[in-house]
């Protein structure tokens, strides 16, 4: 691993006023099952590097795992050539973080022996014959993020994650899927009751028969609501989108029932946490949504000095050191009035209850436009639930449909990690009043 | 030695290592400033060893990590002592090479005027226009692939490709076209089609300003005619996905065991040709396999999965040249190369012959469900059809069904078809290729925000 500071000083002598590194050294250990058996493994240690030069007022960018000479030189001739900003601002000094020492020891005692083991324990627990298939994995990795900058930054913090999935594919005269997952920092992941949940999910859904169409209330299970946060809602949200005419909203517009309120907690001990940005600014909470009504932004320092309010919110690297930083959001947290989902589900007279979707990644960000198909998902009546639901979609407006008609959360509440992008949400089923379901 | 020499003395069943390079180069401009966005280089090696029928992985960025890693994943594979033996389909001892790289670069001077011209054309047909992002970007992918077979292949191969985000807006509405164009080489091949790609930029601007007064797409089940990057999308998504044979091994797709069965109506002819020239091309995957142009149905017939060594071996076929990563980072799997729908012999205004439809524009994304046979479509916009004719636009929304009920509701297929420069998510990230005709389908759920 090549050191922060002998980049730096290459980039400093090679013709950059300004320069800014970060690294991101990952040590994993990664293992696969299909149907019982291992199917795949993989080890890896790797280190990323992302520099950033400032030649005048342009910035060069670039990526590499090897050859740093040849990358900072590139990056520096995209400067060179690359257009003037007025308001292109320096990196960020020396500011320290709250430290959330995200690093757990028992990640490190964590063998392939041991993932294998545990896995083949846990499915073993998948022995319903209507189970046609199971897929799973576990993961587990320590990771080292270090950013440092000739204004004077210098920043690292190390994490661990520990990861497991399940799918299982039942059938009966139809088909039935189930999923589940887990994140943690340490090595307590429950793997087994991980494959029993898939194993309980999929079997739930035999026997599905269609739903009637028309507006009905729904509870959204927590990734659900969490999959329409991140992909309808949070886009709206961020700086670049706002500043540069891809959100139609303001502070103060009112997009969400008046008890909600969604917060950017990344100063949580947690999977989602962590104590810098990728440009080295310290973590800050951010309510963006205040009892329902919108109160904030999330900037980087391009974007946030552009407002001109001198105020700046966190800001994130987008999904990989691959891309020069944006704004991005890493930890929601959904609160408002809160209900067990026993009794939510006791007040709905005729609706649905949705446990997993697809196709909430093609909602339109700008709009908050989205339009799932329920792939798991129960009819609920006279407040009971009834059934397995056939295939059906749910449509709506982000601001206009789902946030300002959510009635209340659940007391239960589960954290779910994208799958499109590195945001982590906090939140219980949600109950929706009037969303529009085809079937 | 190297380091396949030492795996061989240790007494692996097989062994491969893949060093992978790849360097993209972009050109951004957003809202009529030049970004010039960076540049990424990406650099590394993934071994792979199959040792008592199961498969030892890892992956490093340092050569001189290599016999390390080697010991790792020896013993990675020998811990997992599997009761099914992995095995795979070796392919000839040979020494072979391809070259196809860029003829003009991505970063120069010219790029970034062009990029301008494409905004100002995209200015002069809305005053909406509220932002535009315009992306340029050149990907030079090298590989050297030696296994223990004493099988050597050297690959490499450019792309360029152009994404254009247009948004417009009028109060607080918003609304957007988004189109991506891409080739093998290099600008050559944006050169070569620059007049179209103008254009088809003025046409997006125009039909981002009719979306932001129009109403929404219903909620309804109706007949549809898909648009070619649409009809892409269904077809990658709802039937390409399910005949990726790992999914058929592990029992989760939906098409396993239907080799030589009706899956669609006798219209529908597909193939997946890696090796034709479309943005998904290669003459050898990311095992050192050959690509093959692979017929997968035939008027409506299940005739071949697409296969990697292990799935090839597994189901006793010859391997397709399937199997593909998206960086040294990544595991390869099977993956469609370039996915082709046969043109029918509809003209685009027969296909329209419907009392009461909809027309279902640019693909916005979508998401399959192999093991339940189920699929979710987004599309950008929708048009009326009413007898027979296009009529006003509507906004976009989602469209979802069933695999093998939907392939058995093609009434019709174009005969004009374009070729699409696309990406699929698998897991890992990865570039390909279509070329497609327009169909037209009966009932097609579509789950739209209006009534």
């Amino acid at each position: 691993m090549v050191e922060v500071h002998n980049i730096l000083k290459y980039a400093e002598k090679s013709g950059a006023q300004e320069a800014e590194i970060l690294t991101d050294h990952t040590r994993f250990t990664y293992a696969r099952f299909e149907s019982g058996e291992p199917q795949q493994t993989l080890v890896g240690d790797i280190t990323e590097y992302a520099v950033r030069v400032r030649v005048d007022h342009a910035l060069g960018f670039a990526y590499f795992t090897d050859n740093w000479q040849s990358a900072v030189k590139k990056a520096l001739s995209l400067a060179e050539k690359g257009y003037q900003h007025e308001s292109c601002p320096s990196f960020v000094t020396a500011t320290p973080p709250t430290p959330l020492h995200l690093s757990d020891p028992s990640i490190g005692a964590v063998t392939l022996d041991v993932l294998i083991s545990d896995l083949t324990d846990g499915t073993a627990l998948i022995d319903d014959p209507r189970i046609l298939a199971h897929t799973g994995s576990a993961h587990v990795a320590h990771s080292t993020a270090e950013i440092a900058s000739t204004s004077g930054a210098h920043q690292v913090e190390s994490s661990t994650l520990a990861s497991a999935r399940m799918a299982c594919r039942a059938y009966e005269t139809d088909y039935g899927i189930g999923a589940a997952h887990v994140h943690s920092l340490a090595y307590d992941i429950d793997i087994e009751g991980v494959c029993e949940k898939a194993q309980h999910d999929a079997l739930a859904q035999l026997g599905k028969e269609p739903p009637h169409p028309g507006k009905k209330q729904v509870i959204l299970s927590p990734r659900v609501c969490a999959n329409l946060l991140v992909c309808a809602a949070v886009p709206s949200f961020l700086g670049h989108n706002v500043e540069e005419g891809r959100s139609a909203l303001t502070c103060g517009d009112t997009v969400a029932a008046h008890h909600l309120q969604l917060t950017e907690t990344p100063l949580t001990h947690g999977p989602q946490g962590r104590s810098f940005d990728d440009e080295g600014m310290p973590s800050q909470s951010v309510e963006l949504i205040s009892d329902g009504t919108v109160d904030a932004f999330l900037y980087d320092r391009y974007y946030g000095q552009s407002t001109g309010s001198g105020i700046r919110y966190g800001q994130y690297r987008g999904r990989t050191l691959k891309e020069p930083p944006l704004p991005c959001a890493t930890s929601l947290f959904l609160r408002g009035s809160s209900s067990p989902l026993e009794e939510m589900i006791s007040s709905v007279d005729d609706g649905l209850m949705v446990i997993d979707e697809t196709n909430s990644h093609a909602s339109k960000s700008q709009s908050g436009l989205f339009s799932i198909a329920v792939t798991s998902g129960f009819e609920i009546k006279k407040g009971e639930i009834t059934g397995p639901v056939n295939r059906c979609m749910i449509s709506g407006l982000a601001f206009e449909d789902f946030l300002p008609n959510v009635t209340c959360i659940s007391t239960e509440r589960e954290l779910h990690r994208s799958f499109v992008y590195p945001t982590y949400v906090d939140t219980g089923y949600v109950l929706v009043d009037g969303l529009r379901i085809t079937a | 030695m190297t380091i396949i020499d030492t795996a061989v003395e240790e007494g692996v069943d097989y062994a491969d290592l893949r060093h992978d390079r790849k360097t993209v180069y972009k050109l951004l401009r957003k809202n009529g400033i030049p970004i010039t966005h960076g540049v990424q280089v990406d650099a590394g090696f993934c071994l792979r060893v199959l040792v008592d029928g199961a498969w030892g992985s890892g992956i490093a960025t340092r050569e001189r990590d290599l016999p390390s890693l080697l010991t790792s994943v020896i013993k990675a594979a020998r811990c997992q002592k599997r009761i099914h033996k992995i095995r795979v389909k070796e392919a000839p001892a040979e020494t072979v090479a391809y070259d196809r790289r860029a003829s003009i670069q991505v970063m120069n001077e010219d790029n970034s005027d062009f990029l301008k011209s494409l905004e100002d054309c995209a200015h002069d047909q809305s005053h909406r226009l509220s932002s535009t992002t315009l992306l340029l970007q050149g990907i030079e992918r090298s590989m050297e692939i030696e296994t223990s077979e004493g099988r050597q292949v050297t690959s490499r191969i450019d792309r360029t490709s152009l994404r254009i985000n247009l948004f417009c807006r009028e109060g607080s509405t918003i609304e957007t076209r988004t189109r991506t164009w891409g080739g093998i080489g290099g600008m050559e091949y944006i050169a070569a089609h620059e007049h179209d790609i103008t254009q088809e930029t003025a046409q997006l601007a125009r039909e981002a300003h009719i979306l932001v007064d129009a109403d929404h797409s219903p909620s309804a089940i109706m007949d549809c005619v898909l648009s070619h990057t649409l009809t892409g999308t269904l077809i990658h998504e709802a039937f390409g996905h399910a005949v990726e044979a790992d999914s058929v091994i592990s029992n989760e797709s939906i098409l396993a065991g239907k080799i030589g069965e009706k899956v669609a109506e006798e219209c529908i002819t597909m193939i997946d040709d890696p090796t034709a020239p479309l943005f998904g091309h290669y003459l050898y995957d990311h095992e050192g396999i050959k690509g093959h142009r692979t017929p997968v149905v035939k008027d409506g017939i299940l005739t071949s999965y697409l296969h990697s060594r292990e799935t090839a071996a597994h189901l006793d076929c010859p391997p397709t040249g399937h199997c593909k990563a998206e960086f040294y980072s990544n595991l390869p799997i099977v993956r469609q190369g370039n996915t082709i729908l046969v043109p029918g012999d509809h003209a685009d205004e027969e296909l329209m012959e419907i009392t009461h439809g909809l027309f279902l524009g640019d693909s916005a994304g979508g998401q399959v469900n192999v093991a339940e046979g189920t699929f979710t479509f987004g599309t950008q916009f929708t048009r009326e059809i009413r007898d027979g004719e296009l009529g006003r636009y509507l906004k976009g929304c989602s469209l979802s069904g069933n695999i093998l009920e939907t392939m058995k509701n093609v009434q019709a297929v174009g005969k004009s078809t374009i070729d699409i420069a696309a990406g699929c998510g698998k897991g890992q990230m990865d570039l390909q290729g279509r070329s497609m005709p327009q169909i037209r389908l009966q009932k097609v759920m579509i789950g739209g925000r209006g009534s």
